[in-house]
């Protein structure tokens, strides 16, 4: 009965679908759940605005809170949205460009382009990644409109876990999935799953590409912070690294270890459908295949602009793929780059993208001591199609880049397929990353003096240290603290003020101050009394 | 047999102390020079501004320095040229000198990435690279044999400015030499017309801007060279820099006038200079443009030359040589600007070619005239005060610069022709005025440990708060 109600529902706007649903819902929702109260309760989110075709209000129906609904939790938490509402700054993603900041940006874009009309609020090509898109996954970038794009609710559901219902209103994965029996939905593998449009973020590498399509970039879904916007004011992306963006997003999910429903399974089960081993560290691997997968998409990112029409047709590359700070520093005398020396062509722009995590985790699944060889060579080479010129020759970086991108898929995924983190595995993995943080000045040299490196290497080890080592914590966390006076540690304040504050912006100012105050060898020092502390004698 | 003994004892001393010094391969190939005479370049451009100069033989600083000619021994005396210049002149006491020293071995370092080991030899001296500016003329630079005489290590020295002396050497004490106009004297005897000042700019600027063959690019500058802004008249006035001759050629508005001619023949020199870059398959040439528009940190509150027309981002080009070229020449150079909007897209080289040619042609022909104006009237009516005055007053109804070049630029300017007011009129002599040529400079001055703007002293608003100060004291 229930769920003929629910189907009976549909694809809804808002307020006169949720109505129905509280009324005709058995449990004791009570008025509290009517959406003039949701509202009041989360004021950031504008359930009213949403568009006809967006299906929030559905994961919002069931994933709204923890109440008495009798249905299982085994498996999902179904109390997701509250931790969304009040902690994640993906509901704020739109809500952040009418903040000064944002306002700055389209007085900034609007002047220099001389398009008094300009608005950062209705330009596409920041709604591609401040907003949902609603429209259809193969229409390209250049033909999508902003009616496609739905800004009442930030980054909703559906841009993470996919389109819940089909464009037509129908089929989808918004019904089939709410029917827990054992022949129903858990049953199905993801890739079968994913033919119903839910897409796997339980797989780390697909999760990885997911997050990285806004957090580094991706050109077909014309998600790409330029170098105008920037200058501008948009705040300069912080190195992704996953295991530390998923826990502090924060998680309205449980690691695999905590939830019940996986200990029921067969092992080959729980591991085919839901990427689960009771062997293998969860924490380990997102760290490792993140490490392969963000970069890959940077690169991949890379090889797309050169592709790009008017990068064919004669423009330089834009300059957000090159190193911020290679350009922008004071010129100081004495020069330590200068002293320090170069590994290219001298004043060369370097390209953007720390590989300090991933030649650690490549080190660490590198048995026969080939796979580095093969990685610099693969630098090396694109290295040198970017000393060509300033900016690079992008017939020459698109083919190294798209070396790169392969070597990724083809050797460094599968080499990390094979590995089970297990405990002694995960121990190894770790000092192997405090090692690469103590090597630091001399890694240094193969990548731009990027204090990104640092911070993104420190959150990494941080987080599993506390989440598979929270038993040695005595031996780590002091010398963490230490690392964290000079490498930012966590990524975002635990608490997040109210969207229209412009959460983000008060951190820019401490994380700049930081970035110019860095030095590798401190970092170095740092990870030095990490190891010393934490290495089993 | 004592004497046997002693002059064998010297004798293998000598050969002992010779093999010692004899220089050691370095590491690294030295850069082979080609075969280009070092001032084709120059001779090239001398056509634009009316001189058909040929490519004669170097004779070396030596044969300019009997104490019967040039030799005198009396600091800035006449006679005495080649004595001041040994003595005091940084072209002479610096140039070559400095390739002995830690930055230069650095740069090489650099260019050709030498690990920083004291038992690695690093050469700066002897690569052509730095010699085509640091001393006159590289030893098999070109294809007419280089006689004994020249030593690199003479540096900057007579012929590098004075053109080569293989033909003027002999024949410019005789008497007949007085009845030859400059243009003759260059044409036939190979001597530079240095009294004309646009030719001079163009001559300095062979290697204090830069040109074919001599180039102080990205590269160059990222692996340790300062980088190159050249200004006339700040170099002319220079504490450092020792004339050994006075502007005979000109009366009490020299400095003006150098100013003037200075600010076209750079912008010039600079703008052939870019089409020299243009045809290397490394354009676009990152040295082309405004330093600090990239090399500035991202800490908030710092003045990020962002100018609110300029496409937020961009490359800003010609923010040294042109901001006050239109000033300058008393005219508007049409092609500046849409040049300068089209350097926002470099790699666009056809239409970039077509604007920079006309604009090298505009500039070209407002400096053939205003040099002829110098020529004719520096001396018997010089500018005058009022006329000196409209030009500061020029400069003062300008908005704000847009970047540390342009304003750098602005108070070199005002103080050229400040400069010029007072030789006019000695009464202006203001202490408090050089008073605000001197807050001017310390807003301007890098701090201590700094090669760009301070962002804590610097910024466009307040240089033009300093600048308009001089409204109070200057006019009336």
């Amino acid at each position: 009965m229930r769920s003929s109600m629910l189907k009976g529902i549909g694809v809804m706007g808002g307020f006169f679908a949720l109505a129905i649903l509280v009324s005709v819902m058995s449990s004791p929702v009570g008025a509290q759940d009517d959406p003039d109260s949701i509202e009041k309760q989360f004021p950031d989110l504008k359930l009213k605005q949403l568009k006809k075709n967006s299906n929030f209000v559905n994961c919002l129906s069931c994933h709204q809170k923890l109440n008495v609904d009798p249905r299982p939790r085994d498996l999902v938490l179904l109390n997701e949205f509250p931790t969304w509402f009040e902690k994640d700054y993906h509901l704020c993603a739109f809500q952040v460009l009418e903040t000064p900041l944002g306002k700055q940006m389209t007085e900034i874009i609007a002047r220099a382009r001389k398009n008094p009309a300009y608005n950062v609020t209705t330009d596409k090509a920041c709604l591609a990644c401040h907003s949902t898109y609603l429209g259809d996954d193969s229409v390209a970038f250049k033909d999508r409109t902003k009616a496609d794009y739905d800004t009442a609710a930030g980054v909703q559901c559906e841009v993470c876990h996919g389109r819940s219902a089909a464009l037509d209103g129908k089929g989808g994965w918004i019904q089939v999935h709410q029917n827990p029996a054992e022949d129903g939905w858990r049953s199905k593998s993801p890739a079968d799953k994913y033919k119903l449009g839910q897409i796997d973020l339980r797989d780390p590498a697909i999760r990885a590409e997911k997050c990285a399509s806004c957090h580094v970039g991706n050109l077909r879904e014309g998600k790409l912070v330029t170098h105008e916007m920037y200058a501008a004011g948009h705040p300069p992306l912080p190195a992704f690294e996953l295991l530390t963006f998923s826990t502090e997003e924060p998680m309205h999910w449980r690691y695999p270890e905590a939830v019940p429903y996986y200990k029921k399974l067969d092992a080959q089960v729980a591991k085919d459908l839901f990427h689960f081993d009771a062997n293998d560290s969860a924490e380990a691997r997102l760290l490792a295949v993140g490490a392969v997968v963000t970069f890959r998409e940077n690169i991949k990112l890379l090889a797309a602009a050169c592709a790009h029409d008017d990068v064919q047709s004669g423009q330089l590359l834009d300059f957000t793929f090159f190193d911020c700070y290679a350009c922008h520093h004071d010129l100081v005398i004495p020069s330590r780059r200068q002293e320090f020396g170069y590994v290219g062509v001298p004043g060369r722009p370097v390209l953007r993208g720390t590989t300090t995590l991933l030649r650690a985790v490549t080190e660490d699944v590198d048995t026969q001591g080939t796979l580095i060889d093969q990685l610099d060579q693969k630098l090396m080479a694109l290295r040198k199609a970017l000393d060509v010129r300033a900016f690079g020759d992008p017939a020459q970086v698109g083919v190294a880049a798209n070396a790169i991108v392969k070597w990724c898929d083809d050797v460094a995924l599968v080499e990390l397929n094979k590995k089970t983190y297990d405990k002694e595995a995960t121990y190894k993995l770790a000092l192997r990353l405090i090692q690469a943080g103590k090597s630091l000045p001399e890694r240094m040299k193969l990548d731009p003096f990027d204090p990104e490196a640092a911070r993104q290497l420190a959150s990494a080890v941080n987080r599993l240290l506390e989440d598979d080592f929270a038993s040695e914590a005595d031996k780590f966390r002091d010398a963490m603290a230490e690392i964290g006076k000079v490498a930012k540690v966590n990524i975002r304040p635990k608490e997040r003020a109210a969207c229209s504050t412009g959460p983000v912006v008060a951190s820019i100012a401490e994380r700049n101050k930081l970035l110019y105050a860095f030095d590798p060898r401190e970092v170095a020092t740092g990870f030095d009394k990490l190891l010393g502390a934490f290495q089993r004698k | 047999m004592k004497l046997l003994r002693c002059v064998a004892i010297v004798a293998l001393t000598g050969l002992a102390v010779g093999l010692a010094r004899s220089p050691a391969a370095p590491a690294y190939t030295v850069h082979t020079p080609g075969n280009v005479h070092p001032h084709q370049p120059l001779l090239n451009s001398a056509e634009s501004l009316g001189y058909q100069i040929p490519a004669f033989k170097f004779q070396g600083a030596s044969s300019c320095s009997a104490s019967g000619c040039h030799n005198g021994g009396i600091k800035q005396a006449e006679r005495s040229e080649f004595s001041t210049w040994a003595g005091y002149d940084p072209h002479k006491q610096k140039a070559y000198q400095v390739l002995f020293n830690e930055q230069s071995k650095r740069i090489v370092r650099n260019l050709n990435k030498i690990p920083n080991n004291p038992d690695v030899l690093v050469l700066a001296h002897r690569e052509t690279l730095c010699l085509k500016c640091h001393s006159t003329c590289v030893p098999g630079a070109f294809q007419s044999p280089v006689p004994l005489q020249v030593e690199i290590s003479d540096a900057v020295a007579c012929e590098a400015c004075h053109g080569a002396a293989e033909k003027y050497k002999t024949v410019h004490y005789l008497d007949e030499w007085k009845s030859l106009d400059r243009k003759q004297k260059a044409e036939q005897y190979g001597l530079f017309p240095t009294k004309d000042l646009a030719f001079r700019v163009r001559m300095c600027g062979s290697c204090h801007i830069g040109q074919e063959g001599s180039d102080v690019n990205h590269t160059l500058i990222a692996a340790g060279h300062p980088a190159l802004r050249f200004e006339y008249t700040s170099h002319h006035f220079h504490p450092e820099m020792t004339r050994h001759w006075t502007e005979k050629n000109y009366g009490p508005d020299f400095d003006a006038r150098a100013w003037e001619i200075g600010q076209l023949s750079s912008a010039r020199t600079a703008l052939e200079l870019m089409l020299t870059r243009m045809k290397s398959p490394e354009w676009p040439e990152l040295a082309e443009f405004n330093c600090f528009s990239c090399h500035h940190d991202l800490q908030p509150g710092g003045w990020k030359n962002a100018l609110p027309a300029q496409q937020a981002g961009s490359f800003r080009w010609g923010t040294w040589y042109d901001p006050l070229v239109d000033v300058a020449g008393g005219v508007k150079f049409t092609a500046l600007e849409p040049l300068t909007e089209q350097m926002k897209k470099p790699l666009a080289k056809d239409k970039i070619l077509v604007l920079a040619r006309e604009l090298l042609k505009q500039l070209d022909t407002r400096l053939i005239q205003l040099q002829c104006e110098a020529d004719r009237d520096s001396r018997t009516t010089p500018y005058t005060e009022d006329q000196l005055i409209a030009k500061v007053k020029t400069l003062l109804q300008m908005s704000a610069p847009e970047t540390w070049d342009g304003a750098t630029q602005r108070y070199l300017a005002a103080s050229s022709i400040y400069h010029s007011v007072t030789e006019i009129n000695p009464a202006r002599k203001d202490a408090d005025l050089q008073k605000r040529f001197t807050d001017m400079a310390d807003v301007l001055r890098f701090p201590i440990g700094y090669n760009s703007p301070s962002r804590d002293r610097f910024t466009p608003d307040e240089f033009q708060k300093t600048f308009s100060l001089l409204r109070q004291r200057l006019i009336p």
